[in-house]
């Protein structure tokens, strides 16, 4: 069983070959450069160190968001034009369960995956890893720092492992704000995204269903929607595009 | 096996609120041109809202796809190439066209052909009738305003632009000066032609010796008017308004067009882009034309060719691949602000 999986959700790109669950090859980068030009590139070089030919890949998966917006909407437009062009399926995981798997040693701790967003604003999970299995403890959000830190005093669990790229400033904050925990910060490839081992994310997951109306998790509407939509309550529609 | 006597290219156009994939057959046959608009999204916002526009991208461009390739009764293994425009435009929603073009590009090995949105909407003639080079092609849009001598296939000399306002950005402007909702063109358009040029706004550098335009001044001189009446407490006619302004707006881009085309003797005049469809700038066209340079062949595009489609996409990728123009590779990326020279 031959795996395509990619992300792209925020500032590092993982690209990976996977064959039953071993990565055969991965491109792994972390420049603040264009996702747009070189995601598929990098495609192209993984199946080559891989060995392999876009038309062998038996399957997809893609980190689907939540991330920067034009970053998940790269991989999943990408992976969706891929997975129906070639007849495969594609598996959406959250790009903030990707980030738990370097902790996924760590049976029954708590693992916060983050994804700046600016503004002391975090896409946020709340995850465990228990038995080999990725269990979800709360939904994946859009949160102020602060609503972070009261959604992990929630929890009795003393060790915290952060997931994703966290500026040094951000870590000084919750390590004084959860002075009663003890927080454990990824450093290195751990703060990265790695598409390799994304087979591990979709035990016992469906693939996507309709690929049509596969879009990106983006946990947010956009400013323009969200103001119109206090301006104009119950006339929001589900028909604002249409053919001609 | 690839049929050498059909040249069949997939295309895609999703440089703003559009999104459309199309077949076309040897450069000029419409074999399927499916287009999603998002007028009615951003009607909400009074204008196209970037973010918003991506997202229905994403929502539209496989549906567009499988509909353009069932259309078109076509495999993959018929087609010569995938085009796609990659500027200008928002570079939120190009990338998405781009996305799914590489993505077909690279799983079927097809080449892949990098497309201008204005070379695109210069071709939408060749949908029409064969061109002759050289030609005057006249672009008029919400973004763009210009004139290009085509002198050959793929090659295009910029006589004038626009130095501020595109004309179909100050039909907006001046329609909502007049309640009108976004995109206001057809609407103004209809009033313009129930009254009469009675303001005499400014004809701006129509006795300029250059083939620029400027619709700012003009945009101004409306609002200014309309401004002043409502201090004074009186209410203009709207038809007076709409047909001044479109008086002084069809009178540059003629008058300029003239101008070109005695300095450039051309056999066709193409005139593209969304404001192609006023009915103002057809007429005035159209008899001018007839006086002064009867000889030349008026080429205007139906209404659904000089909107935002990827069948003008696909046209303009035929006369790429003729004329052995480079294709892109996988890196290719969005040019928001892309020239055609």
């Amino acid at each position: 069983m031959l795996t395509l999986a990619l992300d792209t959700s925020a500032i590092p790109l993982s690209v990976a070959v996977i064959n039953d669950g071993q990565p055969l090859a991965t491109i792994q980068t972390s420049r603040q450069k264009n996702h747009s030009v070189t995601l598929m590139p990098a495609i192209a070089e993984a199946l080559k160190l891989a060995q392999v030919t876009i038309e062998a890949i038996d399957q997809l998966i893609v980190a689907a968001g939540p991330g920067s917006y034009t970053g998940v909407r790269i991989a999943v437009t990408t992976a969706k034009t891929l997975a129906w062009t070639l007849n495969k399926p594609v598996y959406a995981v959250s790009s903030l369960a990707a980030l738990t798997l370097p902790w996924r040693q760590n049976e029954g701790a708590l693992i916060i995956p983050l994804i700046d967003a600016r503004r002391n604003h975090f896409f946020a999970g709340c995850y465990q890893w228990q038995a080999g299995q990725l269990h979800q403890i709360a939904s994946d959000a859009y949160l102020d720092r602060t609503e972070i830190v009261d959604q992990i005093k929630q929890n009795a669990t003393k060790q915290i492992f952060f997931g994703g790229q966290i500026t040094v400033e951000q870590q000084t904050f919750f390590t004084e704000q959860l002075s009663e925990k003890t927080c454990h910060f990824a450093s290195g490839s751990e703060t990265l995204p790695l598409a390799g081992e994304f087979s591990q994310l979709i035990i016992n997951q469906e693939p996507v269903a309709d690929l049509d109306h596969f879009v990106p998790t983006y946990l947010r509407k956009t400013e323009a929607e969200v103001n119109w939509l206090a301006q104009h309550p119950h006339e929001e529609s589900d028909h604002y595009v249409e053919q001609v | 096996m690839i049929n050498k006597q059909r040249e069949l290219i997939l295309a895609f156009e999703s440089s703003c609120d559009e999104t459309s994939v199309a077949v076309i057959e040897n450069g000029h046959r419409i074999l399927s041109n499916i287009i999603a608009t998002q007028i009615k999204s951003h009607q909400r916002f009074g204008g196209v809202v970037p973010e918003v526009a991506s997202r229905h991208h994403v929502e539209q461009v496989l549906n567009c796809t499988k509909l353009a390739m069932a259309e078109a009764e076509v495999d993959y293994e018929d087609l010569t190439a995938v085009a796609v425009t990659y500027g200008p435009g928002l570079v939120g929603s190009l990338l998405i066209g781009i996305c799914a073009a590489k993505a077909i590009s690279f799983a079927h090995h097809l080449p892949l052909i990098p497309v201008n949105h204005l070379a695109g909407h210069i071709y939408a003639a060749q949908l029409i009738t064969p061109l002759s080079y050289p030609f005057m092609a006249l672009v008029v849009s919400g973004g763009h305003t210009e004139l290009v001598l085509v002198n050959e296939p793929n090659e295009y000399q910029l006589l004038g632009e626009t130095r501020d306002d595109a004309a179909g950005e100050a039909y907006d402007k001046i329609g909502r000066v007049l309640g009108i909702t976004y995109p206001a063109g057809k609407e103004v358009d209809a009033l313009a032609h129930q009254g009469q040029d009675t303001f005499n706004f400014p004809r701006a550098m129509l006795d300029e010796d250059n083939l620029d335009f400027s619709f700012s001044g003009l945009k101004s001189a409306f609002i200014n008017t309309v401004h002043h009446a409502d201090q004074l407490g009186e209410t203009l006619d709207r038809k007076d308004l709409a047909a001044s302004f479109q008086a002084s707006v069809s009178d540059v881009l003629v008058g300029k067009t003239m101008r070109a085309l005695a300095e450039h003797p051309v056999k066709q005049l193409v005139v593209a882009g969304g404001v192609a469809a006023n009915q103002g700038l057809r007429e005035k066209l159209t008899a001018t034309l007839a006086i002064e340079q009867p000889a030349i062949e008026l080429i205007i595009p139906p209404l659904r060719l000089c909107g935002d489609n990827a069948a003008m996409i696909g046209a303009a990728a035929s006369v790429q691949l003729a004329t052995k123009a480079p294709f892109a590779d996988l890196s290719l990326n969005a040019v928001p602000s892309l020239d055609l020279v």
